[in-house]
C-alpha cells in the first residue's frame, strides 16, 4: 500500500518538476534570446559602422568616389553603403549594417577641408615647443610630433601625423579638443585656380610690361570698404595712389598678385582674400604686414560681422619691423606655403608687445617671434611680440575667398541610430 | 502473517517517508531554481535595456543635425563619478539637447529588502526625469584625456573628457536565502564621433 503511495508520489512529483523544468528551460532560452538579440544589434551597428569607415577611406582616396558598396557582405552580415551629393561639394554617406535580420544605420556629413579651419598648422615643428603659457585656440595640426614642454593648452582639436612628444614626465599638456595621430595633410595649394578666379572676377596685379620683374602691391584697406593701393614693377617707381571700393576692384573678393610681393595694413569692411605668387622667383611670394590689419566689426564683439580676410603667400608672411609701433592686430587667417610667420627682426625691439592674431596661421614652420629671459623661475618675452591668438571661429562654416583647400574630405556630423 | 503485515507498513512508510523527504527537499530545490532564474532572466533584460538606452545616447555625444548649429562648447558639460551631463541633438531638430544621467540616494529605495539598490535616471533638458532603472546598486563613470590619463572626478574641465568608461551592476531588490542576483555591465571605452571634432 505505502508503496503504492511512494511510486504515485513521485510521478506526482516527477510531473511537477517536468512543468517547471520546462518554464526553466524556457526562461534560460528566454536569457539567451535576448543575448542574442543584443548582440544582432550590436553586430549590425558594427558592421554599418566599417561601410561607413571603408567609404571615407574610399572617398580619402578619391574625392570624386560616389559608387558606394551596394549590397556587400561583411562578417556574417552585409552593409549597403550610399554616398549623396549635398550642396555644392559636401557628401552624406549612408551605411546600413544588417546582422540576422537586424538592421543599423550610420549617417555622416562630410564637406571638403580647408586650410582656414585650422587655428595653427604646421609642417615642421622642429625643436620648437609648446611650452606653459602658450594656449592654441581652434583646430591644430603637425605634420610632425606636437611638441610640449610643460603643460600647453590646445583648446581645439589637435591632429599630428606622428604624435605628441613630452618634454618630461611633468608635461601634461591639456588637449580640450582631444588629439590623434592622422595623415600628414600635405601643405599645397592651387595657385592656378586662384589666379583663374582672380582673373575672372577678382582682381590680379602683375608686370604688365611682360618682362618677367617682380611687382610689388601696397595695400590699405579702409574702413569705409574702400581699398587705396599703389604698385611699382621691378625697381622702378610706385604708380600713384587709387581708391576704390572693394567690391569694385574684386567682386569677388580675390586680390591675386602674380609674381610679386604684397605691403599691406589696414581695416577691412568686407570678404577678401590676399594673394602673392612666386611664379618661380625666390624673392616674390611674400606679403608684409606693415600695421595692425584689422576688421571693420571685430567678431568677437559683433558675431554677426562679415568681414573676413585671408592671406595667403606662396612664400613667407612677414611683420615689418618697426620700434615705434608697440601691439599689433592682425586679424586674418594666414598661409605660407614655403616659411611661417616671421617678425622681422623681433630682437631688435626695446620691449615685448603682443602680437594679437585673430584667425589662424598655416604655415611650413613655427618661427621664434620673441627673446625670452628666465626671471623667477619662469620665462617671460623681453623683446618682440609675444603671440596672443584667438581663433575666429567663423572659419569653421566659412572661409575667406577661395583660401586653399586641402584634398581631403572632414566628418561634420556622424550619427548612430 | 500479523506481525509480518505491520513490518511491512512500517518499512513502506519509512521507504516512502524518506522518498517524501528527499522529494520535498528536491520542490524546494527545484523552487529555488526556478525563482532564481526568473530573477535572472528579469535582471538581464533589465541589463540589456539599461545597456540600450546609455549606449544610445552616449554613440550621439556631441551631434547635431545641423552643421549650422554646431559650436566649440564642451558637449560633456558636467562630468563626476556616478553622473554625467551631455549634449547633443535628441530629436535632430537641429537645436542641441542636455541629457543629465544621475543615481538616486538608496533611501528612495528603503522599501525595498536590497540596501543597496537606487535608481538611474535620464533628464532630457528640464522635463521630468525619466527611471531608466531602480535596480542599480553601482553607476561608474571613469574619464581620460585625448593621451588616455586618467581625469580626477569631478572634472574641473569637463571638456578635456576625450573618452569614457561606462560600468554598471543591477541586483535584485529582493533576495532568495540572503542572496541578491546581480548582472554587470562594461564598455571599456566610449568614444564619441562628435565629441572631438573642431
Amino acid at each position: 500500500m505505502g508503496g503504492k503511495v511512494s511510486i504515485i508520489l513521485v510521478m506526482l512529483f516527477s510531473s511537477i518538476f517536468a512543468l517547471v523544468g520546462g518554464d526553466i528551460l524556457k526562461r534560460n532560452s528566454n536569457m539567451t534570446d535576448n543575448y542574442i538579440d543584443y548582440y544582432n544589434s550590436t553586430k549590425a551597428s558594427n558592421i554599418a559602422i566599417s561601410g561607413a569607415n571603408l567609404a571615407i577611406n574610399k572617398l580619402y582616396l578619391d574625392k570624386n568616389w560616389m559608387v558606394g558598396f551596394p549590397g556587400r557582405s561583411f562578417s556574417g552580415g552585409s552593409f549597403d553603403v550610399t554616398i549623396t551629393k549635398i550642396g555644392y561639394d559636401s557628401r552624406q554617406i549612408n551605411s546600413i549594417g544588417t546582422y540576422n535580420g537586424v538592421s543599423k544605420s550610420v549617417e555622416i556629413l562630410l564637406e571638403p577641408e580647408n586650410f582656414a579651419l585650422f587655428g595653427n598648422f604646421y609642417n615642421v615643428f622642429g625643436n620648437v615647443w609648446a611650452a606653459t603659457g602658450d594656449t592654441f585656440q581652434g583646430r591644430f595640426h603637425a605634420n610632425d610630433w606636437i611638441n610640449c614642454y610643460g603643460d600647453p593648452v590646445f583648446l581645439g582639436q589637435a591632429t599630428t601625423s606622428k604624435g605628441v612628444k613630452l618634454y618630461d614626465g611633468y608635461s601634461h599638456p591639456e588637449f580640450f579638443g582631444g588629439t590623434k595621430v592622422t595623415d600628414p595633410i600635405p601643405l599645397e595649394f592651387d595657385t592656378s585656380s586662384m589666379r583663374i578666379a582672380a582673373y575672372n572676377n577678382g582682381k590680379i596685379f602683375r608686370d604688365t610690361t611682360n618682362t618677367g620683374k617682380v611687382i610689388t602691391v601696397d595695400i590699405k584697406l579702409l574702413s569705409d570698404g574702400n581699398v587705396t593701393y599703389k604698385l611699382k614693377i621691378g625697381t622702378g617707381s610706385y604708380t600713384s595712389e587709387r581708391t576704390v571700393p572693394l567690391s569694385t576692384l574684386a567682386p569677388n573678393g580675390l586680390i591675386y598678385v602674380e609674381k610679386g610681393n604684397l605691403n599691406v595694413e589696414g581695416t577691412l569692411n568686407g570678404r577678401a582674400t590676399l594673394v602673392a605668387s612666386q611664379k618661380g622667383n625666390s624673392t616674390a611670394g611674400q606679403v608684409f604686414i606693415t600695421n595692425s590689419i584689422e576688421y571693420a566689426q571685430n567678431p568677437l564683439s559683433n558675431p554677426s560681422s562679415d568681414d573676413m580676410l585671408g592671406i595667403v603667400a606662396e612664400n613667407k608672411v612677414t611683420v615689418t619691423f618697426n620700434s615705434s609701433r608697440g601691439d599689433i592686430n592682425i586679424h586674418s587667417s594666414i598661409f605660407s606655403q614655403k616659411d611661417g610667420l616671421v617678425i622681422e627682426r623681433y630682437a631688435d625691439y626695446p620691449t615685448a608687445y603682443n602680437m594679437n592674431l585673430l584667425g589662424g596661421i598655416i604655415g611650413q614652420k613655427v618661427q621664434p617671434t620673441a627673446t625670452y629671459r628666465l626671471i623667477n623661475g619662469k620665462y617671460v618675452p623681453t623683446n618682440g611680440y609675444s603671440y596672443v591668438h584667438k581663433y575666429d571661429t567663423r572659419f569653421t562654416k566659412i572661409r575667406p575667398p577661395f583660401f586653399p583647400g586641402t584634398k581631403y574630405f572632414r566628418v561634420v556630423t556622424w550619427y548612430e541610430d | 502473517m500479523g506481525f509480518s503485515t505491520i513490518i511491512d507498513i512500517l518499512s513502506a512508510t519509512i521507504i516512502g517517508g524518506i522518498i517524501l523527504l528527499n522529494l520535498l527537499k528536491l520542490n524546494e530545490n527545484v523552487y529555488q531554481a526556478e525563482v532564481t532564474t526568473m530573477l535572472d532572466v528579469n535582471l538581464q533584460v533589465e541589463v540589456v535595456n539599461v545597456a540600450n538606452v546609455i549606449e544610445s545616447d552616449f554613440n550621439k555625444i556631441g551631434y547635431c543635425a545641423d552643421p549650422e548649429n554646431i559650436n566649440d562648447l564642451s558637449k560633456v558639460t558636467v562630468a563626476d563619478t556616478s553622473l554625467i551631463k551631455i549634449v547633443y541633438d535628441i530629436d535632430k531638430d537641429g537645436d542641441y539637447d542636455t541629457v543629465y544621467y544621475y543615481v538616486s540616494s538608496t533611501d528612495l529605495l528603503n522599501g525595498t529588502p536590497n540596501p543597496r539598490d537606487r535608481i538611474l535616471y535620464r533628464q532630457v533638458n528640464s522635463e521630468i526625469p525619466f527611471m531608466v532603472s531602480n535596480r542599480i546598486v553601482d553607476f561608474n563613470l571613469k574619464y581620460f584625456d585625448s593621451i588616455y590619463d586618467t581625469l580626477t572626478t569631478p572634472l574641473a574641465s569637463p571638456g578635456l573628457a576625450t573618452y569614457i568608461k561606462i560600468a554598471f551592476r543591477v541586483e535584485d531588490p529582493y533576495a532568495y536565502d540572503q542572496q541578491y542576483n546581480e548582472a554587470y555591465w562594461r564598455r571599456l571605452t566610449v568614444t564619441a564621433k562628435n565629441l572631438k571634432r573642431n
